[in-house]
């Protein structure tokens, strides 16, 4: 079961088109916790989920002129805040190594468990994290993710299997969440699994 | 595995830093103001033939006017003719928008290929208008998709057919360029 969408009025949409300042303001209170928690969990350092938060509110905008309410607004912000994450761990430019300070950073939680799994989480890679937030929480099928990534079915599959492998072995060998993490996650090429291709979603 | 699923879809919910909120919002009104334009555009011109319309009736009603039998209001192809087809377009209109278009098209494919090197403010003439006329493609597939009428899509093809003109200008202008 997917976390659930939050729901806007229509008549704040219909301001927002008209760029009216309080309704952005009550898009980006609306929306904001979605994204931003979307964005950590796939790219873990907080100033690049910060960007792309940025990144998504601006497409919104500059393209909510064509939202004629047929459909969740929420889903359709998603998908944006979704492909601007896509963009960053597909960019040369963004770092694909998670260091030790984003990862301690990267643990929200009070909870030992989550604490463990989080940690866990933020040590896969960039594209095994991707697959598996994608398809574990955001309840996406391996056939949108394929899409999203611009690979294939079994691509998604294989991703999947070998996150929730490494998921596994790190919290069973892991009963201390509080200690430091002692190994860096292993570089990913530039472009590597997630190689630039044409953005498979298009605004609509 | 299902647990460990579960177990993701417990982790909190995260706020963003309460600094981002004015940086976004910041952002989001600069994309806001950088979108109007268009749309103000459009309003000009809606305002712009409303008054001539308004012009029109003024002068049709105006009580110092000498009639005389069948004479027309004004002659054919004037601006009253003009805005009132601005304000109601007609089927022909789209059909001879769409295939000016698809002529501008033609005329833009056909010229040289572009300069590797050209002007920095040359190249952002060209960018800036291929950008406008790829957001108008994008509104004229929704309208489409929403199944709009062809006439409620006219003004949009105005809108084209005038950035591809301006485009092919452009390009032209810049094909016959001296590259120092």
């Amino acid at each position: 079961m997917p976390r659930p969408i939050p729901q806007i009025d229509l008549e704040v949409v219909e301001r927002a088109k008209r760029g009216d300042p309080d309704a952005h303001a009550v898009l980006y209170e609306t929306f904001a916790p979605m994204i931003y928690t979307l964005a950590r969990r796939m790219l873990v350092s907080a100033a690049l989920a910060e960007d792309a938060l940025q990144e998504t509110f601006v497409e919104v905008i500059r393209n909510i002129s064509k939202y004629r309410g047929d459909g969740a607004l929420g889903h359709w912000i998603k998908r944006v805040a979704i492909n601007r994450c896509l963009a960053h761990l597909r960019s040369p430019w963004s770092s694909r190594r998670v260091d030790s300070k984003e990862l301690e950073r990267a643990v929200t939680s009070s909870c030992d468990e989550q604490i463990a799994l989080e940690r866990a989480l933020a040590e896969l890679s960039a594209t095994a994290r991707a697959v598996v937030w994608l398809h574990d929480v955001e309840g996406f099928t391996h056939a949108e993710i394929a899409t999203l990534a611009g690979r294939s079915q079994s691509f998604s599959k294989s991703q999947l299997a070998r996150a929730h492998e490494r998921l596994r072995a790190s919290l069973d060998s892991d009963p201390e969440p509080e200690r430091q993490p002692e190994r860096q996650q292993e570089p990913e090429p530039p472009g590597g699994d997630l190689a630039p291709c044409e953005p498979a979603l298009k605004i609509c | 595995m299902r647990a460990r699923s579960e177990d993701l879809l417990n982790l909190p919910e995260l706020e963003p830093p309460a600094a981002a909120r004015a940086r976004v919002l910041a952002a989001m009104q600069a994309a806001a103001r950088a979108s109007a334009p268009r749309a103000r555009t459009r309003l000009v011109r809606l305002c712009a033939a409303a008054a001539l319309a308004g012009i029109a009736v003024t002068l049709a009603l105006r009580p110092w006017r000498v009639e005389t039998p069948g004479s027309p209001i004004a002659a054919p192809g004037t601006s009253i003719e003009t805005s009132n087809a601005a304000l109601t377009p007609t089927a022909d209109d789209y059909g001879r928008l769409v295939a000016e278009s698809e002529r501008l098209e033609r005329a833009l494919t056909e010229l040289p290929a572009q300069r590797r090197i050209m002007r920095a403010d040359t190249a952002r003439t060209i960018a800036g208008l291929e950008d406008q006329i790829a957001a108008i493609d994008a509104e004229l597939t929704f309208a489409a998709a929403n199944g709009l009428e062809p006439e409620q899509r006219t003004p949009l093809w105005r809108e084209r057919v005038e950035i591809m003109n301006a485009l092919v200008q452009v390009r032209y202008a810049q094909s016959k360029a001296f590259v120092f």
